[in-house]
């Protein structure tokens, strides 16, 4: 074989790679799929699940690992919180949370990361001993593949309107 | 080597340099939007209001087009809609707005996508006959968009109801409330 064939080869080959390579991050993308780190819903529900833990755990090193630094937190009342007010008001004991717990959620995935929506029952210490203030909220929460890990990019929830649904027998 | 061989060797290079852009997803497909290296924050309250926009003049396929097919709309009740669900309410005149206006608007753009947030004015149209006022309710809304080979796509969009605000009788200055979830 001479020297020219195999430059041939080698230019068809590298041709052929990056063709499929670019094919298959497009048709990767048109999926809506997780290009970053592969996730599975599990996953995703597991992540959510550390948040909320950390959140009633006033941890407030593990939710800042959670968290972008550009996040945004929506309470149920529409209030709107940065990153550092939501950690700060977790542990100067503004805001306490006893119950924090997504149920039926729903993970969609888009190129870098995610969507976890779902019905959350959150419960909020009151002074005074009082029994905790439940609350029924739809929560959704974006999470982002960042090179350090998944973060936090959105927290929103939003009151559901009468009841909740009565527990299944 | 010969003049021919370091020629072969240079096209392969620029094929290489040239096929960077496409592995790294940053070029739109012909007919997409602006690639998000080029995407301000404008461009993306552009985006939100061309949305709302679409939405008030009762647009499906507008609506439709800018809509990813995953999308999740959810509502200031709480109630969740998929596209086919919300764009179905648009059509039928069960969901019908005569305002949809952000104000105050927070762009965040992240590697893929962006945030749009901020206090959201919505107004229904009143049923036919009817005198009443339009009703308007007062929300903080997030819409989250993400870029596809075709273009930017709303994947979630939410809404959360705010307080109404107090009667101007007790407009007085009152302890501010901590924040909830």
């Amino acid at each position: 074989m001479t020297n020219r064939s195999r430059l041939i080869g080698a230019g068809v080959i590298a041709a052929v790679m990056l063709f499929a390579a670019a094919n298959a991050r497009r048709l990767s993308a048109q999926n809506g799929a997780a290009t970053g780190p592969k996730m599975t819903e599990a996953q995703m529900l597991d992540l959510q699940k550390q948040f909320e833990d950390a959140s009633i755990a006033a941890d407030a090193a593990k939710v800042s690992a959670l968290m972008s630094d550009d996040a945004m937190f929506v309470h149920g009342s529409g209030a709107l919180q940065t990153k550092a007010e939501y950690i700060n008001s977790l542990t100067t004991g503004q805001l306490k949370v006893s119950t924090y717990q997504m149920n039926d959620g729903k993970v969609v995935f888009f190129d870098g990361g995610a969507v976890v929506s779902g019905p959350t029952d959150i419960g909020l210490v009151l002074p005074g001993g009082a029994p905790p203030r439940m609350l029924h909220l739809r929560v959704s929460t974006v999470w982002l593949a960042k090179p350090t890990g998944w973060q936090v990019v959105l927290n929103q929830g939003t009151p559901i309107a009468g009841p909740p649904p009565a527990p299944a027998h | 080597m010969t003049i021919r061989n370091n020629r072969l060797i240079a096209i392969a290079i620029a094929g290489f340099i040239a096929a960077i852009p496409l592995l790294s997803g940053r070029t739109v497909a012909a007919g997409g939007q602006t690639s998000q290296s080029s995407t301000t924050q404008k461009d993306l309250v552009d985006l939100q209001k061309k949305f709302q926009d679409l939405t008030v003049a009762g647009d499906s396929a507008g609506v439709s087009a800018l809509m990813s097919d995953e999308a999740i709309f959810i509502h200031g009740n709480g109630a969740a809609q998929s596209k086919a669900e919300f764009l179905t309410a648009m059509a039928t005149g069960q969901l019908s707005f005569s305002m949809y206006e952000l104000k105050d608007p927070k762009v965040v753009i992240f590697d893929g996508g962006a945030i749009v947030s901020g206090l959201v004015d919505i107004a229904f149209k009143a049923p036919a006959g009817s005198l009443a006022p339009p009703r308007v309710l007062h929300m903080r809304g997030s819409s989250v968009w993400v870029q596809r080979p075709s273009g930017w796509r709303l994947i979630l969009d939410q809404d959360t109801t705010l307080p109404a605000p107090p009667p101007p009788a007790a407009a007085a200055p009152a302890p501010t409330p901590p924040a909830t979830q």
